[in-house]
This record gives C-alpha cells, sequence and structure tokens, in this order.
C-alpha cells in the first residue's frame, strides 16, 4: 500500500522545551492511524507540523511523495483537518462559514455544503452564528468544515472533545463511513483511548515527545489479548513450575504475589491445579483483558510485557 | 490566490462589520454637515457654514485616512489567528504568502469602496447644504488630495496587516503601526531640526509633510498636493511605502507559524 505519510527525525524544539524529538512514522493509504499520548505527549505538535501550521526544528517528512515545501502545500489541498479548537468565523452562521471555506477549498457546487452538514448533523441548525454554539456543536462545524470536499487524508485532533456520547457515537460511525466507503486516510488523536480502540487500525504511541511504538490494531488486540491473573502464596514457585511443567514463558510478576499469564495455552483448572498439587495457595483468581489503556500504561512506564 | 480572495471576499461582505464601519463614519460625515447647516441657519453671521470650512477638515488631516485603514485592518482582518481560521487555511494548502497578499486585495478593494462611499456622503452633503466658502475648488482639491494620499493609505494597510500577522497580540500590532506611522518620522523631524540629512528625509515621511505642508482653513488653502512636485512626492512616497510594506509583510508572513 502506498505511504500517504513518511517521517523522519522531526524534531521541534521551542525555547523552554523540546515537543517532539526525533519522531518518525509512515502512514499508508486507507489506515486509521491512532495518535495515542498523554496531555503533552506531542499529538498536536505532531499533527501540526504535518498540516504546515508550524514548522519541525529538525527531520524532513513526504506528504503524498512530496518532499518540498511548495509541493506540500500543494498535496494539502487533499487534506481536510480538525486540529486543536475548530477555526471558524464566530459572527458569521454555520452555513456562511462553511461556503467560506467551500470557496477558499475551491470545490464546486453549492449542495456540497448541505451534504456535509447533513452528515454532522447541522444542516437543521444552518442559520445559528458561530458565536452562539455549543461547544459539541462548534466540533461539529470543525469536522464539517475538515470534511469540505472529500479529502482524502484527514487530521483529527481529539475530535471527540465537547460530543455527547451520541454524538461520539455518530461521528465515530461517520469516520468508519468514510475510511470504508471512500477510503480516506485518517490520523486521529486522543487522550482518551478507549474512544480510538473503536477506530483505529493503526496505533502510534507519544510520550514526552517520542514515538514509542507504532503497532497495527491487529497486532495489539494479539497482545492484548485475554490474560489470567492469580494471587498465590508463592509467586516465585508457582512460575517455575509454570515455565517446567507447563512450558508457559509468558507471563508477568507482579508484586504482592500477583501473576498475570498471557497466552493461555490450557483452561483455568489446568493453572489452577498446578498451584494446588504443589501446595501453593491460590488465593485469587481472575480472567482480564489488557486494554489498550493498560499497555499505554505499560510502554510509558517503561514495562513490557513478557 | 483567486480562491482566498473569493471568500475573503465573501467573508467581509456577508459580515455587518465593513457595513456597520462605513455607516457609522458617513453618518459621522452627514452630521457634521448638518451640524453647520443647522447653526449656520439658526445664526447667519455664522462664518463656518461653508463647503470649503467642511472640507478643510479632511484636507489638513490627511493622515486620518491612515488611522481609519488601519482600523478597518483591525476590525476586519485581525482575528484570523485568534479564531483558528488561519490554521485552516494553511492547512488546506493556502500558502502564506497568498493569505498575505489575498488579505492586502482584499482589504484595498473593500477600503476604497468604504472610502468612496463615505466621501460621496461628506462631499456630497458638504455641496448640497453649505455655501461655498473662501474656496470654490474645495472638492476638486480635496479629491486631488484623497487620490494622492491612496497609495500611503493602501501602504498603511499593508503594514497593519503584516504586523496583524507578525505580532501575536493585536495591541502589539496596533502600538507598532503607530510607531512606524507617528512615532518615527516625529521623532526624524525633530532630530532633523538638528541634523540636515535626517530634515531632508524626515520630509518625505507622510506624517510630516501631510502635517506642516497643507493649509486649509478661512484665510485659504494652499495644499502640497496642489503643485506637480507635491503630487510626486506624496505618490513616489506612497509607493515606496508600499512596497517595502509588501516585501516586509511577505518576508513575515512566510516564517509565521499558527
Amino acid at each position: 500500500m502506498e505511504n500517504i505519510i513518511e517521517a523522519k527525525g522531526l524534531t521541534k524544539k521551542y525555547p523552554k522545551c523540546t515537543a517532539l524529538q526525533k519522531v518518525s512514522l509512515e502512514i499508508k493509504r486507507g489506515e486509521i492511524y491512532g495518535l495515542v499520548g498523554a496531555n503533552g505527549a506531542g499529538k498536536t505538535t505532531l499533527l501540526k507540523i504535518l498540516a504546515g501550521q508550524i514548522f519541525p526544528s529538525d527531520g524532513e517528512f513526504a506528504l503524498f511523495g512530496a518532499c518540498e515545501k511548495k509541493e506540500q502545500e500543494n498535496q494539502r489541498k487533499r487534506l481536510g483537518a480538525l486540529i486543536e479548537n475548530p477555526g471558524f468565523y464566530p459572527q458569521m452562521t454555520i452555513e456562511q462559514n462553511m461556503e467560506f471555506y467551500r470557496l477558499q477549498k475551491g470545490v464546486p457546487g453549492k449542495q456540497i455544503v448541505e451534504e456535509t452538514l447533513k452528515s454532522v448533523g447541522l444542516w437543521e441548525v444552518r442559520k445559528k452564528k458561530g458565536k452562539t454554539l455549543s461547544l459539541g456543536m462548534k466540533q461539529r462545524l470543525g469536522l464539517a468544515i475538515a470534511l469540505l470536499g472529500e479529502p482524502e487524508l484527514l487530521f483529527l485532533d481529539e475530535p471527540a472533545n465537547g460530543l455527547d456520547p451520541a454524538g461520539i457515537i455518530e461521528m465515530r460511525n461517520l469516520l468508519k463511513k468514510l475510511n470504508r466507503e471512500k477510503n480516506i486516510t485518517i490520523v486521529i488523536s486522543s487522550h482518551i483511548l478507549s474512544e480510538l480502540e473503536h477506530l483505529a487500525t493503526v496505533y502510534g504511541f507519544l510520550d514526552k515527545g517520542k514515538m514509542l511504538e507504532q503497532i497495527s490494531a491487529k497486532a495489539l488486540h494479539e497482545k492484548c489479548g485475554d490474560y489470567l491473573e492469580l494471587k498465590v502464596s508463592d509467586a516465585e514457585k508457582y512460575t517455575m513450575l509454570l515455565e517446567k511443567q507447563l512450558q508457559h514463558t509468558s507471563y508477568l510478576v507482579l508484586e504482592g504475589g500477583m501473576v498475570q499469564i498471557f497466552d493461555m495455552k490450557f483452561d483455568r483448572e489446568t493453572y489452577s491445579a498446578l498451584a494446588g498439587e504443589n501446595g501453593i495457595g491460590i488465593l485469587a483468581m481472575n480472567m482480564k483483558q489488557n486494554s489498550l489503556e493498560d499497555y499505554y500504561m505499560n510502554l510509558t512506564k517503561g514495562g513490557q510485557l513478557v | 490566490m483567486r480562491n482566498y480572495i473569493k471568500s475573503e471576499w465573501y467573508r467581509v461582505t456577508h459580515t455587518p462589520t465593513i457595513y456597520v464601519f462605513t455607516g457609522i463614519l458617513a453618518g459621522l460625515a452627514l452630521l457634521f454637515n448638518l451640524l453647520l447647516w443647522f447653526l449656520d441657519k439658526v445664526d447667519p453671521t455664522f462664518p463656518y457654514g461653508t463647503t470649503a470650512f467642511s472640507l478643510s477638515n479632511l484636507a489638513w488631516m490627511m493622515t486620518m485616512l491612515f488611522y481609519v485603514g488601519m482600523i478597518l485592518v483591525y476590525l476586519v482582518f485581525a482575528d484570523d489567528k485568534k479564531n483558528g481560521s488561519l490554521k485552516n487555511s494553511i492547512a488546506f494548502g493556502i500558502s502564506r504568502i497568498e493569505v498575505f497578499m489575498g488579505k492586502c486585495v482584499v482589504s484595498t478593494l473593500v477600503s476604497l469602496i468604504s472610502l468612496a462611499v463615505i466621501l460621496l456622503v461628506f462631499l456630497g452633503s458638504a455641496v448640497l447644504l453649505l455655501e461655498p466658502g473662501v474656496e470654490p475648488r474645495a472638492v476638486e482639491i480635496t479629491l486631488q488630495g484623497v487620490a494622492c494620499v491612496i497609495p500611503m493609505a493602501v501602504a498603511s494597510e499593508v503594514l497593519g496587516l503584516a504586523l496583524c500577522s507578525f505580532c501575536q497580540k493585536e495591541v502589539v500590532a496596533g502600538i507598532d503601526w503607530y510607531v512606524v506611522m507617528v512615532a518615527i518620522p516625529q521623532i526624524c523631524y525633530i532630530l532633523g531640526l538638528k541634523f540636515e540629512p535626517l530634515a531632508k528625509i524626515a520630509a518625505w515621511m507622510p506624517h510630516n509633510y501631510l502635517g506642516r505642508e497643507v493649509i486649509a482653513n478661512m484665510s485659504g488653502w494652499h495644499c502640497l498636493w496642489q503643485t506637480p512636485e507635491g503630487v510626486a512626492k506624496c505618490l513616489i512616497s506612497g509607493f515606496i511605502g508600499l512596497i517595502v510594506f509588501l516585501i516586509f509583510g511577505l518576508l513575515v508572513s512566510k516564517k509565521q507559524e499558527v
């Protein structure tokens, strides 16, 4: 698949901090790339560099294969963006703001404004002025502006901010539909990881300006699969038996006699019997699932799944 | 750039700001002439109820056009950084240079139309309501003066736009504009009283020549632009200012982060 974005060593330094440190990434056509990171991790900075709003201090990137600044400006006509706060004129109505950006993007046909506003649920309130909109409506308008003219690439920075639960689901479905039906590549950032779990096909984990890992949703799902958590009286002895008798090496020992067993090859009873037959007490036993949040927390703590 | 200009034109014509701005200034101009007319009617000895007196207020304050232009820039174009529309334009592939030049074009067009309306109301009401006064060619001289000052007024707007994109805060842009357009010429003039070469430079600064080489009062009119040399001075300095401020604007907007 064609790489839509290829970045190498992107760095952004400000006088008092380094927001991005040698970030490299590849985004292929048709992917929904979830940028995961806490506040201040560098998600917005990365998106702003890719959108041309700020300049990198070091490093380079190709957008639709274009590396030169002028070429990149031309290629940006193929993208839509909602970065930080939605940008619009508060004294104009929703419809006027859309018309303003339609003219600016050179999108032919006024009906596109109606179609786009309908897709984000703002058509009925199109006569409302920007300054009177609720946070959720502003976010929808920002999304509508980004979607004008059917871009091939979308940059969405925390798009669920201010949306109610129904709005979040609507937005998610809309983005999935656009990705599925029109093969639009989406780069979406969020610190609400559960939101990305429903959407992303590839993840990039950012922390303190560094790209910790890029992983496909499939690979992540395998890594994050179900696991068995046991609290035993002697964790050291139990894990030794686990390796010797069951040839099981995929586990993690936590504090307080807690053992997490991944990639289970046997049923729960086998693991419980292993303890019972060897005089190890089982104080608790639960089936659990590693969430994206757990995975991210492990990564940022420098922890790793065994 | 054509698309950007179209969109800016659409925005400016679909928001009330420019209409309110033009309406207020035209209203004030009309009110001024109505007041003179009224005073003339109630007191026949009132000496100022004349077209010449009314228009002299514009003739000797042509620098007012610079301030009006800057206010217009401030009201109509300065907030796109704050409301985030500029970052959208950049993300949609419009270059910073296109944004700056597009704004210059729209701002010039809009201000010229606004100026035409205000002048029409001001000159029209003065001619219709008031007696000619000491200078029967007042309308002609005033229009000639406006025409001579337009290049510098546009330059002043371009400077305003450049500073708005350069400065993080609009207030700072306003202060910087004042420094360039008013404070520096004033300082140069004062220093020129002591240092001859500086006096020659100061004499080419619009704030100085429009303030010191224009006399329009009840005794008569002697305006700089009534001579070919004066017209040349106004136009040359105006176009030089326009080029300098355009280059400055292009340089700063190229490096602007949004």
